[in-house]
């Protein structure tokens, strides 16, 4: 590169040598901006030249005038006359006309290219499409905004995958996301996607292989927002979005009264009788109902009178009374102000947030004020630096109490029997039985323990959890150009995230009290407290530190000017440290700040022999985490005649991977691509209805790091003892010795199509890729015999297969009405096509439910099986399944089927997804709708599971739909209930063909309508813009009957309203 | 500047930066993650009692007739414990209660320390031949839990294929294989001569084995393969180091758990986990043998309590705690029995009676006891199996007890399980191929191992 640098300066100097006179001049845009970097070429010499940084060019001329031609990448090109010593010749070219109305720019996080001329993969979700959905949450807002991204959002949180899984790894999967030119390595809560400017992803391997090993799942950019171009404005916003109280009614549950037949039932056959006649009665809980019984049968009350209660608890939901007092409707609001200014070779961005949540949880609250600033030095025309400031502070409020539905009551129960009271008729707490017999709690009342009854209405209030989170993120650059077609830049970035999390168990709270009676002796009246009465306080703390630093210089020339070339090269480091401690206090006063020392180490009796003798416990422990990387990276890119372009990119990564030789650590990974833009050719140029039509073919590999390889055993020291047999230090083997890991591969091959037809009308995309996953790395089931149970091995490969398309039309309906449409289709399937890791067997496969990474060769990663189904005996109701065969009832057995012999439905993750979003406009007024939906993917539906019942509690409406009698066969697919029940039985069902559904469904995930003013204040062109929101909808359609939403598998989100306005000024 | 000296600077820079790089990446990723460099280490790991300590496997005590279950539990139970409890021929065999798991893992972290103490060159240091010493206890005593309850010993010949996997390193690319019975047993032996050599007298709290753990465990696997003479000398070494009883008569024997916690009749800690059918307050206690106890025996009260109107509950002894009653360890109690078993056995009856009355004096209510003497060698060996059955209930030593009285016509009997009506349920007779358990269904699926035929 050198070489040719001196090369082209040499021969740029002779030619000067020879110059009598000059062409001299600027080329400007319509609007009368320079426009840097035009290629500038004699007719008559074919000698190129370029215009400056700002548009000026000075050219040794030979002749008075001399025609010749200027281009430049997004323009149209011209033929000129260069005329002889004339100063102020303005050139003005125009933007060529197949540009979509403004230049998409990608930012890669490591340079910015002009998608025109890239051959890679990209989505760009620009601010205006992130304002569809409101969020304090930029990756919430993503979801159905671009094809290839899925948000997987079972669980509870979304896992976002960009086209699909690529590893047998859940922390393999995620994509990796990139804030402002860096991996981030915070809490991407502490973003405020008001200061968001674009998000880009990069999706096939071209495109993401620039980040080289963490870029297997595709990277997500951040672009926060500046202000590049030195303007002066003041933007305004508001959100306030409202919400209803969460659905726990959705939930599926026995009926009270069914549950109480179940109970009386159970009492009849003597299933209580051995904890209630228990010398230990005293540790186990019983129902309301039970107890009633109990004491009727005790002669302690009458026929009627428990007869009397027990009908009155059929009615009774204790989810109502959750919904009164626990519960109560979101209401959130967002405020933001920014302001951009700038003066010469000076400009700044500075923007102030306020978020506040007040969540559906009555106790949980939360803030966020977050600051942004940064500013634009441009020191000379070749040196420029930039630098900025993120600090957000998150502080969340809540109780550390479950304040979920349902209640567990421990004591032996999973959950609470439904109909539980939570408070009398006047609206006082009422106490449920809870870890210990209710009666045995209550006939304690009056001894010198504290109360020992647990009130769930109350109890919430009573412990108050904090949560903050202070994020500061520093980004400084400095940008040197000494000649215009070499740019050196030195980036760096500083992370600092400290989160502090407070849990105080006041001193009223069961949490406290429990303990406190627990240590407390009583021997002869004196009372000894072991744990002094107060509050009990827990604490952690959580710092972490990032720092990175890059150094890349990229080399721009337009050689002879068809040819374009971009050389772009660098090094970056990256250190990453975490360090957590976490401590209890107990006696804690909240007036006092003050806590009194216990006694951690010595066992104590507890009260009454409710245990054995134990240590308070205690959490004090510490931890630190360092992450450093290393890398090295190159890109070519060439372009001829703007038709033709080809890049190839090289990286190699190393990090601090525990225990990896240090010849291994370095994992080279490349990629390169090609484009052709058709319509660029003659035979298309013509074409007045065709805007765009490029082809792009990349191919590429990027990697997934994971596992530490090494000869030698890992162990890790532990915290103290839990048995207490011991304070001696302690260590215990984290892994065997495993000398043969790799790091995953991924290699893409991806074939994309950009079209625009009819004046940009109609336009899209159409790609396709293939993925295959290699060395892919999962915690494969051992045989226990080698003393531990799991091993990380490279134990497969996966294809991926998938199409992506993205059209967007416009088209006028009437000269006022407008209507904009976006559809975005995404298929992808996957498939393990090689494993020779452990196969563990059908019950370990049907307990992923189609939710959790379990390969198995020939099936998709999120495999759904089912045990065979062969419907119920006419005679008793029992389930059958297929066993040797033949119909069978030996359950054991039929759970214990090969892997071979069980039903395979298909993938747990949608086939095909996407969505359709019309948009409306009509003078100042805008519509939109976001209608969504998955195809094609199988889920497990719950379902009655009789033992669960009669030890736990557990209950499913399912119960009413059970096989009662002869003939109930025709209708239900539900087994009779059996007493003693069949936990495999029970298995078999809940696993079996018959609660497989289909989760395909279409919902409405967003509605927006706007308004925007443009009025003209103090000479100032200002837009107003105020829009109606409502989100999460819900479903319009869906395959299944059962009424489930498929993508969650609790409660799904709340239906929202927002109201947003947006002043620019 | 020219370009041509930045891309010079660049590349110096660069050049430097990448020999600094190996140094940058040697840090550990997590602090308290490591591979075992130093004795420290191997001592961490050998202390880690949360798993090493926790590996008695009740297996050993659920085929047992010392208890029953009532007809209602019974039935509310799954198919795996109805099969063990009932003796089934064969039953789902899921790894329940850690019994195959947890004595690998143990064994694991064995092999693990021997392995480190050999990289290290430590094994002929003061501490790295006691560590060595406690890894070859720990191998012996894990080995011979599962050999008692996973293999047919003295049923068959010792050149069977029935023996249990012998693991010796941490290799997890070796296949998994059955050895034969004598392989599995001179495998115990070896490990645990050579530890007995190196572990120091006692330790310094019994969750570590010492000599006296070695010899004690010695003297329990000589008793379970009928050699008397070795038994009687291993528990008398073990007995002239340490000896110390815990007399009830200093306890209150009407708490819920009133042995302490580690008490000092304990030489090597160790437990069952879980094991949800022994570990359970369903479990009444045979009344048969809760009638040997005499009111004035303090274990009485100690042990049991009365659970409801149907019967008698364990409350859990040597563990003296609530997580598990099923201690699987190791105690001087024990060594008094088997000392006096085999002298009996072996002729001297006053030695034999010395022991007993040593030990049921620190059972009884002071005052109470009458000295035992013996007059001939049957009723003395009748009184000293009955007041070892009494005293070591739920220790893991029944199960291995009952196969040996088996094997001797004059003791031996059948098992029975009843209901509330009297009925049979289920019988077990002498030297039956059900005295052996099933192998864990993940095993033999992914190793292919031989299962067990019951």
């Amino acid at each position: 590169m050198k070489t040719l640098i001196n090369l082209i300066l040499l021969w740029l100097a002779c030619q000067s040598t020879f110059a009598q006179g000059r062409y001299v001049g600027s080329i400007v845009d319509s609007l009368g901006t320079p426009i840097p970097h035009v290629s500038i070429r004699l007719e008559s010499t074919k000698t190129p030249y370029q215009s400056d940084d700002h548009g000026f060019f000075n050219i040794p001329a030979q002749t008075n005038t001399a025609p010749a031609k200027i281009s430049r990448i997004e323009y149209m090109t011209q033929e000129v006359v260069l005329e002889l010593n004339k100063r102020n010749k303005v050139y003005v070219m125009q933007r060529a006309n197949h540009i979509l109305e403004e230049v998409q720019i990608i930012n890669t996080g490591y340079q910015t290219l002009n998608k025109e001329r890239s051959t890679g993969s990209f989505s760009v979700i620009d601010s205006t499409k992130l304002e569809t959905r409101i969020s304090t949450n930029v990756l919430e807002k993503l979801e159905y905004l671009a094809p290839g991204l899925q948000f997987d959002n079972r669980n509870g949180k979304p896992n976002i995958n960009i086209r699909g899984i690529n590893s047998f790894t859940d922390q393999l999967t995620q994509p990796l996301i990139i804030v402002d030119n860096f991996p981030y390595a915070g809490d991407i809560a502490n973003i405020n996607p008001n200061d968001v400017e674009s998000v880009t992803l990069l999706k096939d391997a071209s495109a993401a292989s620039i980040w080289g090993a963490r870029a297997g799942n595709g990277v997500i950019v951040i672009n926060l927002k500046k202000n590049s171009k030195g303007t002066k404005r003041l933007e305004y916003s508001s959100n306030f979005v409202f919400g209803g109280k969460p659905d726990l009614f959705y939930l599926q549950n026995i009926s009270s009264s069914d549950f109480i037949d179940v109970e009386k039932m159970l009492y009849e056959q003597g299933f209580y009788n051995n904890a209630l006649n228990s010398a230990r009665k005293k540790r186990f809980i019983f129902s309301p109902v039970v107890s009633l019984l109990d004491k009727q049968t005790k002669g302690l009350i009458s026929y009627e009178e428990a007869e009397a209660k027990i009908t009155s608890f059929r009615q009774q939901d204790y989810r109502n009374d959750m919904l009164k007092y626990m519960f109560r409707p979101s209401f959130d609001q967002q405020h933001h102000i920014g302001y951009n200014f700038g003066s010469k070779g000076f400009s700044n961005r500075t923007a102030v947030g306020f978020d506040k949540k007040l969540e559906t949880q009555s106790t949980n609250n939360s803030y966020r004020i977050s600051l942004q600033s940064s500013n634009n030095i441009k020191i000379s025309d070749k040196l420029q630096l930039q630098n900025s400031i993120q600090w957000s502070s998150n502080n969340r409020s809540s109780s550390p109490a479950n304040l979920n539905y349902p209640i567990m009551p421990q004591g032996g129960k999973a959950v609470l029997y439904p109909y539980a009271q939570l408070e009398t008729a006047t609206g006082e707490a009422l106490a449920i039985p809870y870890m210990y017999d209710l009666d045995y709690v209550q006939g304690l009342e009056n001894t010198a323990l504290l109360d020992w009854t647990f009130k769930p209405i109350e109890d919430f209030k009573k412990s108050h959890a904090n949560n903050r989170t202070n994020g500061l993120g520093l980004n400084a650059s400095i940008t040197y150009k000494p000649f215009p077609y070499l740019k050196i830049e030195g980036l760096y970035n500083h992370e600092n995230q400290q989160n502090e999390f407070k849990s105080l168990y006041g001193e009223e709270s069961f949490y406290a009290r429990n303990l406190i009676n627990r240590f407390t002796q009583i021997n002869n009246d004196i009372v000894t407290r072991i744990i002094p009465i107060g509050g009990v306080m827990r604490s952690s703390h959580q710092r972490m530190r990032a720092n990175k630093a890059r150094l890349q210089m990229s080399f721009d020339y337009d050689l002879l000017d068809d040819w374009m070339i971009n050389l772009f090269a660098g090094a970056e480091i990256s250190d990453l440290k975490s360090e957590s401690q976490t401590n209890t206090f107990y006696g804690y006063d909240e007036k006092l700040l003050s806590s009194i020392l216990v006694d951690p180490v010595n066992s104590y009796p507890i009260y009454d022999g409710l245990a054995s003798n134990a240590k308070i416990p205690s959490s004090e422990g510490f931890g630190r985490l360092t992450t450093r990387f290393v890398s090295v990276f190159s890109n070519g890119a060439v372009s001829y005649k703007n038709k033709y372009f080809i890049n190839f990119s090289l990286r190699r990564d190393a990090s601090n991977n525990f225990g990896v030789q240090t010849n291994q650590r370095w994992k080279p990974l490349w990629s390169s691509g090609l484009a052709w833009s058709l319509n660029q050719e003659p035979f298309l140029k013509s074409q007045q209805w065709l805007n765009l039509l490029k082809l792009r073919a990349t191919l590429g590999h990027s990697g997934n790091i994971g596992g530490a390889s090494t000869t030698l055993p890992t162990i890790y020291y532990q915290d103290r003892s839990g048995y207490g047999l011991s304070n001696w230090r302690r260590a215990n083997v984290n892994a065997l010795p495993n000398p043969y890991l790799k790091w995953e591969d991924v290699r893409m091959v991806n074939l994309g199509l950009d079209f625009a037809l009819l004046k940009n009308n109609l336009s899209g995309s159409v790609e396709f890729y293939q993925k295959k996953s290699t060395d892919l790395l999962a915690n494969d089931p051992l045989d226990y015999t080698y003393g531990i149970s799991t091993i990380m091995r490279n134990v497969g490969e996966a294809i991926g297969k998938g199409v992506d398309i993205n059209l967007m039309g416009k088209y006028h309906i009437t000269n006022q009405l407008r209507m904009s449409t976006e559809l975005l289709f995404s298929y992808n399937t996957d498939r393990v096509t090689k494993f020779n890791g452990t196969n563990a067997g059908a019950q370990y496969y049907l307990a992923g439910k189609g939710g959790s990474l379990m390969p198995l060769e020939g099936y998709s990663l999120y495999p759904v099986f089912s045990y065979r189904f062969e419907g119920l005996d006419p005679q008793t109701g029992d389930p059958q399944g297929w066993l040797k065969g033949a119909v069978s009832k030996d359950y054991p057995n039929l759970l214990n089927v090969s892997t071979d012999e069980l039903i395979y439905h298909g993938n747990g993750l949608p086939k095909y997804y996407g969505s359709f979003r019309p948009t409306f406009f009509w003078k100042g007024l805008q519509a939109s709708i976001n209608l969504t939906y998955k195809m094609n993917y199988y889920f497990l539906k719950e379902t009655i599971r009789y033992s669960a019942l009669f030890s736990s509690w557990a209950g499913h409406a399912d119960y009413v739909l059970r096989w009662q009698n002869p003939g109930d066969e025709k209708w239900t697919t539900v087994p009779s209930l059996q007493y003693p029940a069949n936990a495999n039985r029970d298995d078999f069902y809940a696993y079996s063909s018959s609660n497989i559904l289909k989760g395909d469904h279409i919902r409405i995930s967003d509605l927006r309508i706007a308004y925007t003013l443009k009025p003209v204040i103090a000479n100032r062109s200002t837009k107003l813009t105020i829009a109606a929101y409502a989100n999460n909808l819900g479903i319009i359609w869906r395959k299944n009957k059962a009424n489930i939403d498929p993508d969650y598998f609790g409660i799904p989100p709340v239906k929202t309203y927002g109201i947003n306005m947006n002043l620019n000024f | 500047m020219n370009a041509q000296n930045i891309v010079r600077i660049i590349y110096i820079l660069f050049t430097l930066s990448l020999f600094s790089c190996n140094k940058f990446l040697e840090e550990k990723p997590d602090i308290s993650l490591a591979v075992p460099e130093t004795v420290a280490d191997v001592r961490a790991l050998l202390d880690n009692d949360d798993i090493l300590n926790i590996a008695a496997p009740p297996l050993l005590e659920m085929g047992v007739d010392d208890y029953y279950l009532d007809d209602n539990t019974l039935n509310n139970l799954n198919d795996t414990y109805k099969g063990i409890y009932l003796w089934k021929k064969s039953y789902p065999a899921f790894e329940l209660s850690g019994d195959w798991q947890f004595s690998y893992r143990a064994i694991m972290i064995a092999n693990i320390a021997m392995e480190t103490l050999e990289r290290l060159k430590e094994e002929q240091s003061p501490a790295g031949k006691q560590l060595k010493g406690e890894a070859l206890f720990l191998r012996a005593f894990n080995n011979y839990n599962l050999a008692q309850i996973y293999t047919p010993l003295g049923n068959e010949a010792m050149d069977k294929p029935l023996g249990i996997p012998l693991r010796y390193s941490s290799d997890y690319t070796e296949p998994i294989f059955r050895t034969t019975l004598g392989e599995t047993y001179k495998a115990i032996w070896d490990d645990l001569k050579e530890s007995f050599l190196l572990l120091p007298e006692l330790a310094d709290r019994p969750s570590r084995p010492s000599k006296v753990a070695a010899l004690a465990l010695m003297a329990r696997v000589s008793l379970a393969m009928d050699d008397y003479e070795n038994a009687e000398v291993y528990a008398n070494q073990a007995l002239d180091i340490y000896s110390t009883l815990l007399d009830l008569n200093e306890i209150d024997v009407t708490k819920d758990f009133p042995f302490p916690f580690l008490h000092k009749e304990i030489i090597y800690m160790s437990f069952g986990d879980r094991g949800d059918l022994i570990v359970n307050d369903n479990i009444y206690i045979d009344k048969y043998l809760y009638d040997l106890y005499n009111p004035a025996d303090l274990r009485k009260q100690a042990y049991f309590y009365k659970k409801d109107n149907e019967g008698i509950g364990f409350k859990g002894n040597y563990v003296g705690a609530q997580f598990s009653t099923f201690f699987g360890g190791l105690a001087t109690d024990e060594l008094y029995l088997i000392s006096a078993e085999c002298a009996a056995r072996n002729g001297n009856l006053p030695a034999a009676a010395g022991r007993l009355n040593t030990l049921l004096e620190s059972r009884w209510s002071t005052g109470h006891f009458v000295p035992l003497t013996f007059s001939d060698r049957k009723s003395a060996l009748d009184r000293i199996l009955k007041e070892r059955r009494k005293e070591l209930i739920f220790r893991g030593v029944r199960w291995s007890d009952i196969k040996r009285y088996n094997r001797d016509e004059a003791l031996r009997r059948t098992l029975v399980r009843v209901n509330a009506e009297g009925n049979t349920l289920a019988e077990l007779p002498p030297l039956d191929h059900r005295f052996y358990w099933l192998i864990p269904e993940d095993v033999i699926r992914i190793s292919k191992i031989q299962q067990n035929q019951r």
